[in-house]
């Protein structure tokens, strides 16, 4: 007996072996996948949009008769000006709200968290008994950081030739982000392989009824791969 | 002659079929999920402070989660929330669930019905949790959030007036939060959070990241962030900081993958790089 | 309407300045009437920027439909699309009885339909790592050994098995991320926040006209 559940795992574990099939070659199922992809994801930005604005601006428009709301939908409607060649300069006057409103927010905002709290932090008051493997407050790992970050800044001045001490303060500067840089590589690999864990999981799941699907696919690869070798054709 | 052999060997290899590779790719994520290996898994100093961070939470106290990710990074982040909200309601806090991603919001509701058994059908919904759903434009809607919790999120996630929910009665703007938990795979993320909320307020501050953007959030601890989840690790971690609380781990197995699957790319770096250093060898004689 | 090319490009730009303006003076200058008012102001950009998908709706109907009614090679991939998306679209905002994502039909193909592809097509970049590290990953210099190096000592180290083998790689990964990542990163942060900040004078002053679209 097919119970919803179980049709909606089959589902999820076809369209899952769908794009993995695009790893033999590039092909329609996977094409198929992908659009239908696309189409929920605009889809689901739009219901849920939908209902910001339901629950924002028309629900107290209608029920509490606030009729400054009118004013954010009738701004916020002058996007579609975007597919007007003559009037495309109306669409210009919600973009330069939504825009000159984020640039300033962040703008205000950064100046503090990532400028000067990270440049305070830098020269923060030490604590011999702080753990060496683990804390940038031991002493030893407080004057590495500092040199570190100094380096770092210094590698990116490029309004000066680089010689002399500032050369020197580059190349630390550029060995320390080449450590950087290789753990930021690790913890990469680490998020790509967890994705696809995460999936492997959901497939391979003997409590449930995905893996049913895993012979059909190599059946339907296997027949494939048959198919373009009768053929000669390089796949 | 030998030299050539191997020369020509490891041309062989690096010429090989792609698909070979994907194939044993997915050979060595899957054996382990069917056989674990049963290796410990070791503590990050990130995870202990995140966990000791949730422990001083008192009953009461309005903690918001925010689900600021994806479907593409559920894998790695689903398992963090659902630890989280089950950390937060053992220590009795008020959970406020909200996000500023539009694909992640659904997983508030997927994970309060993992932790709680139902969501908005609980007995406690509205005094112990409540989901306020998706807020838009980002950074602004955080501004907007701190400001103005109720006008930002007039209505929860099911449609109820926020204004006839219990447990929103005293929370009016971001002085009223306690803590901040942030699961994030990228913006808007820790940084807008830091900058509107944590720092315009003085919040305690939490995060949870995926493992790609965990090395940039460091400069972020501890002065502004007291401790983060980073990635799949993190969250197996604290998963076994939290067996004292019943908390039952599903993240042993799917460790024991990330191991061996570590491992296999470090043996494809070594072996491409052993073959690149063997021909430039060659072609210098 | 009619008005001078004058107008139509300044007036989005002084609306920018005034905007970033407002915003910036709220975070340094507290005053309750003001402050109220551009929590205010937020919360009615909130709004105004939820239309914002209606361009992408549009752009992509007009795209599909075209290549729909022209019958051009993949043309049911188009249908499988916008059926799709008028779909879902209709199903989460008319037939959800207002109850919009949070309705059982809705959530069900989100988990079972919208997750397994997102999640799927992401996951792809597992093999495409492994692929590039056997075959790009090449250690011609002294940096990029550095980098090789400490690379793999974070993955075994962040990974159950390094410490399993030798417990040691448990704190030296931890150092590596302490001190020389904290210390690199943080020169970028800072680095981008100067960028940021410079970025946004120029937005701010109309310098830079690039988010106004083509004739700016």
């Amino acid at each position: 007996m097919i119970t919803p559940e179980i049709a909606g795992t089959l589902i999820a574990a076809a369209f899952t072996l769908m794009v993995y099939s695009f790893f033999y070659r590039e092909n329609k199922a996977y094409r198929f996948a992908e659009h239908v992809f696309i189409g929920l994801a605009v889809a689901h930005g739009a219901v849920i949009s939908s209902k910001y604005v339901w629950d924002a601006a028309l629900t107290p428009l209608i029920t509490k008769g606030e009729m400054y709301w009118i004013l954010p939908i009738i701004v916020g409607l002058l996007f579609t000006f975007f597919f007007s060649k003559k009037y495309f300069w109306v669409y210009r006057i919600p973009i330069s709200i939504v825009v000159g409103t984020g640039v300033g927010l962040a703008m205000a905002g950064l100046v503090r968290s990532q400028f000067i709290d990270q440049i305070v932090q830098t020269i923060a008051p030490l604590d011999p008994k702080a753990d060496f493997w683990s804390s940038g407050s031991h002493p030893v790992n407080a004057l590495l950081i500092a040199i570190g970050t100094l380096g770092t800044l210094f590698f990116f001045i490029f309004t000066r030739e680089q010689k002399g001490p500032l050369l020197y303060a580059s190349h630390i500067g550029r060995w320390t982000m080449m450590i950087a840089f290789g753990a930021a590589f690790g913890f990469t690999v680490m998020a790509r392989m967890s994705l696809l864990i995460g999936r492997m999981q959901f497939l391979i799941d003997p409590s449930g009824v995905a893996w049913y699907m895993i012979p059909v696919a190599i059946l339907v690869v296997a027949a494939v791969a048959f198919m373009d070798r009768a053929k000669g054709s390089k796949p | 002659m030998m030299e050539e052999n191997e020369m020509s060997f490891f041309d062989k290899l690096e010429k090989v079929d792609p698909r070979l590779i994907y194939i044993l790719v997915f050979l060595i994520v899957s054996l382990p999920l069917m056989r674990p290996l049963g290796l410990p898994i070791s503590m990050s100093p990130m995870t202990v402070a995140f966990y000791d961070a949730v422990e001083k939470v008192n009953p009461g106290d309005v903690v918001v989660v925010s689900i600021d990710y994806s479907a593409a990074s559920s894998p790695e982040q689903y398992p963090q929330t659902k630890a989280v909200i089950h950390h937060l309601a053992t220590k009795g806090a008020k959970i406020i669930g909200l996000g500023f991603w539009a694909d992640g919001t659904p997983f508030i509701d997927s994970a309060l019905k993992d932790v709680f058994g139902k969501s908005k059908d609980h007995p406690k919904y509205g005094t112990d949790f409540v989901n306020l759903g998706w807020i838009p434009s980002q950074e602004v809607g955080m501004k907007a959030l701190g400001g103005d919790v109720q006008g930002t999120c007039p209505k929860d996630y099911y449609g109820t007036s926020t204004a006839t929910i219990p447990m929103m009665k005293d929370v009016k703007t971001g002085k009223d939060f306690k803590m901040v938990i942030t699961l994030s795979s990228g913006t808007p993320g820790v940084p807008e959070w830091i900058r509107q909320i944590q720092a315009q307020y003085g919040v305690t501050f939490l995060y949870g990241v995926t493992a790609v953007g965990a090395p940039g959030m460091r400069v972020y601890f501890p002065a502004q962030a007291a401790g983060g989840l980073e990635g799949l690790a993190g969250a197996a971690e604290y998963e076994v900081l939290l067996i004292k609380y019943g908390y039952k781990g599903t993240l042993a197995p799917p460790m024991d993958s990330q191991s061996l699957s570590h491992l296999l790319v470090i043996a494809f770096i070594v072996l491409g790089n052993v073959g690149y250093v063997l021909r430039k060898h060659g072609k210098a004689k | 309407m009619k008005l001078s090319a004058t107008i139509r490009r300044s007036v989005p730009l002084v609306i920018t300045f005034i905007a970033g303006l407002l915003v910036i003076g709220d975070y340094y200058f507290k005053v309750k009437a003001f402050n109220d008012f551009i929590t205010q102001w937020m919360k009615f950009v909130n709004v105004a920027g939820s239309f914002a998908v209606i361009i992408g709706y549009v752009t992509l109907t007009r795209i599909h439909a075209r290549r729909l009614n022209q019958r051009r090679e993949g043309w049911y991939n188009s249908l499988a699309l916008l059926v799709g998306m008028y779909a879902f679209f209709l199903l989460g905002v008319v037939f959800s009885e207002g109850k919009f994502t949070a309705h059982p039909t809705y959530t069900y193909w989100f988990n079972n339909l919208y997750v397994p592809l997102d999640a799927t097509i992401f996951s792809m970049l597992a093999f495409y790592i492994v692929s590039a590290a056997y075959r790009a990953f090449r250690v011609r210099t002294a940096e990029a050994t550095v980098l090789l190096i400490s690379a793999v000592i974070v993955m075994l180290g962040r990974a159950p098995i390094g410490p399993a083998v030798w417990p040691t790689f448990g704190p030296i990964t931890s150092w590596i991320m302490a001190v020389p990542n904290n210390a690199g990163m943080r020169g970028i942060t800072i680095g981008i926040a100067l960028g940021v900040m410079s970025m946004g004078l120029r937005v701010l002053l109309g310098r830079e006209r690039g988010y106004l679209g083509p004739g700016a």
